[in-house]
């Protein structure tokens, strides 16, 4: 590229503004694996690399995939998300797919004035690699206008990383609410039955499964052992794919933690006595998250309370939970009743997490 | 989109004035606090699977 058009493409983005924070991806470098860095067959939902999902429909007869955060990447990157067919899947069917998932709040997406005259292209640019070639889908899915637009990217040689630049026009008809709520789904089709591969959907229309995965023509997961993997996934405002906007890792995961925070096991919680046997613990985030969190049930260890002796061996019970975006609390009884008003510290003995995902 | 969440029991939790708080529920086999706020994509889901009368959410204790 020479010097002129990388100018010209920085002007384009100016034009576009989106100078900084062009890159509207959260952890597209697949740096930040809060839940872990491996999981063998995974289902839909989030399993490892934070902010991607997985989505399967269907009975999928046979398939098994493992996902895993690998360190096999392009040049200036050091993770991939890699997924790994671990069981073929026989035959692609009516109503199967698998698909990789990005999900973007609606509140974000503001700046793109879709549903008006001057809806703003966006250009999503990654790195894939496949053990298998062929033709793949990639859909945005307006999710509150229900509207959708399918491109296709084919990979060309196996075993190889390419780059791929795909520009999605903007949409006049469709807006995002402004709220908290999945406003842009992008879908990566990975495999989908008959019955979304239909109807041709390279413009913008209203929902329509059978224009879903229009163009795909692989054979990913019906081959024993087969692999997909993408990274530097940036999605931007305009044209142009400009370079991926690289950022640190603290970065990283401040913003996945708006969406997913995990407290590891050892961490001391602070509780405060409110009358005989009852307790409040409370632990704050160290970002607001996007909504109220689901959280898994954490576990203490009773044996260091209070320098041991407080509710030295106490069974404790969880009686409610008191989630807020900012913090998390808890009510819990213990089998012993301390003295009023003590407060003390104890740790976690496993990992607890908070979960407010798209 | 579709969740797929598994979901096979789900149980409202009160706070000391006995309001329920949120709802303690296992879902695809792991214990879960939900939160009542139907921006979180776990009560949305249990909400949905109400609706659909595969679900039902148990009163307090």
């Amino acid at each position: 590229m020479t010097k002129a058009r990388q100018l010209a493409d920085l002007g384009n983005a100016y034009d576009d503004g989106a100078l900084s924070n062009r890159n509207m991806i959260i952890n597209g470098a697949m740096q930040v694996a809060q839940r872990g860095t491996s999981v063998s067959s995974i289902s839909s939902g989030y399993n490892t690399i934070d902010r991607w999902a997985m989505s399967f429909d269907g009975d999928n007869d046979n398939l098994v995939l493992n996902m895993e955060q690998s360190s096999d990447a392009p040049d200036g990157f050091n993770n991939s998300l890699k997924l790994t067919v671990a069981t073929p899947e026989t035959a692609v069917a009516t109503d199967e797919q698998a698909s990789i998932q990005y999900r973007i709040e609606a509140q974000d997406l503001q700046g793109l004035a879709f549903g008006t005259s001057t809806a703003k292209s966006l250009t999503v640019s990654f790195w894939v690699k496949s053990s298998v070639t062929g033709t793949f889908a990639l859909n945005a899915h307006n999710i509150d206008a229900n509207r959708i637009i399918t491109e296709t990217f084919s990979i060309d040689a196996s075993n190889t990383w390419e780059y791929k630049a795909i520009t999605i026009v903007g949409d006049a008809s469709g807006s995002f609410n402004n709220d908290n709520g999945i406003g842009l789904q992008l879908t990566f089709f990975l495999m989908a039955g008959p019955d979304r591969e239909g109807t041709s959907a390279d413009t913008w229309r209203s929902y329509l499964k059978d224009a879903l995965a229009t163009g795909i023509n692989n054979n990913l997961c019906t081959t024993s052992g087969a692999t997909f993997q993408i990274t530097g996934v940036q999605l931007e405002v305009g044209d142009t794919a400009t370079p991926f906007e690289h950022r640190s890792y603290g970065d990283e995961l401040a913003k996945c933690q708006r969406y997913y925070y995990r407290l590891p096991p050892n961490t001391e919680t602070v509780f405060a006595s409110l009358f005989n046997a009852r307790h409040v613990c409370r632990v704050p985030f160290p970002t607001t998250m996007r909504a109220n969190p689901t959280a898994s049930t954490p576990t203490w260890n009773t044996g260091r309370y209070g320098g041991g002796s407080f509710l030295s061996g106490a069974t404790l019970t969880i009686n409610t939970t008191f989630p807020t975006t900012d913090g998390y609390g808890w009510d819990v009884s213990s089998s012993t009743s301390p003295l009023q008003d003590q407060s003390g510290a104890m740790a976690l003995t496993t990992a607890t997490t908070f979960d407010a995902e798209l | 989109m579709e969740n797929n969440m598994d979901i096979t029991t789900a149980q409202y939790q009160a706070d000391m004035d006995g309001n329920n708080s949120c709802i303690k529920a296992t879902i695809d086999g792991q214990e879960l606090s939900v939160p009542l706020d139907p921006a979180n994509r776990h009560y949305a889901e249990i909400l949905k699977q109400v609706e659909a009368g595969t679900l039902t959410i148990a009163d307090a204790e």
